[in-house]
């Protein structure tokens, strides 16, 4: 097998006394699609922060195409290919929606007319051509939701980290996501993504990595998780019973 | 169907960005139509005092332009901007009086000065987040101007004369009239403006922009956050530093308290926030707003010193963050925002 596109060696995190991150390892391929499950608190977004490069692992390594990363800020490693969204999103607000995405393209294209021109091809493929003037602070939030993929994109990214990006959304709007992260998928983007609902995360994803309390209790096709006994226990057992 | 679908993706593309030029070189437009107008203005305004007021008001909007691309554009709000205008002012003035280097030279050479102060303190204070660097500002502005105040080759307290010469573009000196003086202002001031409508539409406004908007996500898309800011400080700091030197000439009498003082700083920042901070008219509406307003009142009201031009530029700017907290120049855009926003 070819060398993974992202490798997370053993990485801890402590926030005081607490464990958000204990010896946790995970390889992506590329172009693989993985979903990251795990109960509120169980260490999802500092996992995430951790390979953006937002936070700092007490300890552990990241290595991006084989090159250890772990000491860059998330600027150089967006350079690299790593993109992402936020849990709660961040828009610039002050700017126009399609402004806020040729931030992204600026990333791959120094002339600020190449930049807009890409920003555009992006903008219509997240489906938002229609509020390209609009100031993004007056988006409706699955609006928002849309245009923080749309910049995370514009970076051309080999891995995006999408933090629950189907929060939020009624139904409706969760299949035009769902259909939105298919078509990401096809452009041979590698991503892992945070969803608290299976049945989105299910059809999408090639694996299914199960977080618990700062460690990975689980890996494996959306089958196998489903009927894993611990997995049962500390996640599914939860929603079954709510 | 596949190139239909192509074309009219790129269609779409094309169009907006056919507009969004079509949006900017309207800009340009109406800058020109502006600037001839204003250089027609030394033909109907000859009395001494109102040019004076007409003067120091483009001053103010060159050096608020240039305030707005660090504290508008990329969010470091400074209100330590004299420090820059004390070096222009005493770095032309010394160079000139001690060195004999004219002062075209001697104001890009304090301009550079400027500019590498604003990045040897940026180094250590865009560390600090938000008010903090604010209040360091303040702070080390003070600071200088206490050095200054103290320093004998500076002449100290008393400050510094020009030495009289003859009216010459040479050595920018005027005795006799003072419209030579409005031309290299308004130069000064077309050039601010032109230099933020670049950015406006170039690589590092977007950055400034994201910055200042949000700092992680835009470092999250590869923004270098502190390299910014580094930019727009010393771009800042290098009109500012200008300004300074412009003063200097045109007043040709400076002491530490009128050029390095904490009141500078203020009348620097002040147009862009009452005009609109962040956009690229908002530092001229601010500018031909409060100058001509504050000098009014000092003359009726009363001396330099007892501040009532202070009193009404302090009115002003609570009365527009009240009414507009965008600033003024989102009048012009009223129209525009009722028909985008939704019901
Ligand atoms: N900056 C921080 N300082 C202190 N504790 C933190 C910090 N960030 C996260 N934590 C704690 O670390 C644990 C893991 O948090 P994290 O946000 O990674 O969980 P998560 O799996 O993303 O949860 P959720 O599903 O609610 O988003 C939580 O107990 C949280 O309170
Ligand atoms: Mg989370």
């Amino acid at each position: 097998m070819s060398e993974p596109l992202l490798q997370v060696r053993s990485i801890f995190r402590n926030f005081g006394a607490l464990r958000a991150n204990d010896d946790v390892s995970l390889d992506v391929q590329v172009g693989e699609i993985v979903g990251l499950i795990g109960p509120n608190g169980a260490g999802k977004s500092t996992f995430f922060n951790i390979i953006a490069g937002a936070l700092a692992p007490t300890r552990g390594q990241i290595l991006f195409e084989g090159r250890d990363v772990t000491a860059l800020v998330p600027a150089n490693r967006c350079r690299l290919g790593i993109a992402r969204t936020f849990q709660v999103v961040r828009s610039f607000d002050s700017m126009s929606v399609i402004d806020n995405i040729v931030v992204g393209s600026l990333l791959r294209n120094h002339d600020a007319r190449t930049a807009r021109h890409m920003a555009c091809e992006v903008l219509e493929f997240v489906e938002l051509e229609a509020r390209a003037d609009t100031p993004a602070g007056d988006l409706t939030s699955p609006e928002k939701r849309r245009l923080e993929l749309a910049r995370a994109l514009a970076t051309r990214p080999k891995l995006l980290l999408l933090d629950e990006v189907m929060a939020g959304l009624t139904p409706t709007e969760a299949l035009r996501g769902i259909a939105l992260v298919k078509r990401i998928r096809e452009t041979g983007v590698a991503i892992i993504m945070v969803e608290h609902v299976m049945e989105i995360v299910m059809p999408l994803v090639d694996r299914i990595v199960v977080l618990d309390l700062g460690k990975i209790i689980a890996s494996g096709s959306a089958a196998e998780i489903t009927t894993d006994p611990l997995v049962v226990a500390a996640y599914l057992g939860d929603s079954i019973r709510a | 169907m596949d190139r239909a679908l192509q074309a009219s993706r790129s269609s779409f593309a094309e169009r907006h960005i056919a507009e969004a030029s079509a949006r900017r070189r309207r800009q340009l437009v109406a800058v020109a139509l502006f600037a001839l107008v204003a250089a027609c203005l030394p033909l109907f305004v000859t009395d001494v005092y109102t040019l004076n007021v007409v003067i120091l008001t483009l001053m103010y909007l060159a050096l608020s332009t240039g305030w707005n691309i660090l504290g508008g554009y990329c969010g470091q709000i400074s209100l330590g901007h004299a420090i820059y205008f004390g070096i222009g002012a005493y770095g032309t003035v010394l160079l000139y009086m001690m060195a004999g280097v004219v002062p075209w030279i001697g104001l890009l050479v304090s301009a550079a000065l400027a500019a590498g102060l604003a990045l040897a303190l940026g180094y250590f204070c865009f560390r600090l987040a938000g008010h903090y660097y604010t209040i360091a500002t303040i702070v080390i502005a003070e600071a200088a101007l206490l050095l200054v105040l103290n320093w004998d080759w500076t002449g100290a307290a008393l400050g510094l004369q020009l030495p009289f010469g003859p009216d010459s573009w040479a050595t920018l000196q005027f005795g006799r009239t003072k419209v030579p003086y409005f031309y290299f202002v308004l130069a000064l001031s077309l050039l601010a403006w032109l230099t933020a409508w670049i950015i406006e539409g170039a690589r590092w406004g977007y950055w400034w922009r994201a910055v200042k908007d949000d700092a992680e996500a835009a470092g999250s898309l590869g923004v270098n956050i502190f390299y910014s800011k580094m930019g727009a400080s010393a771009i800042s700091a290098f009109f500012t530093a200008v300004g300074g030197a412009f003063y200097a000439l045109f007043t040709s009498y400076i002491d530490p308290n009128s050029v390095f003082g904490f009141r500078i700083s203020l009348l620097i920042a002040l147009p862009a926030v009452l005009g609109g901070i962040g956009t690229l008219w908002g530092p001229a509406i601010g500018a031909v707003l409060l100058i001509p307003l504050g000098e009014v009142t000092r003359s009726y009201i009363g001396g330099s010193g007892s501040g009532a031009d202070l009193v009404t530029y302090g009115a002003l700017v609570v009365m527009v963050s009240l009414l507009r907290p965008e600033g003024l120049v989102s009048l012009l855009h009223l129209r525009k925002r009722t028909r985008g926003a939704r019901p």
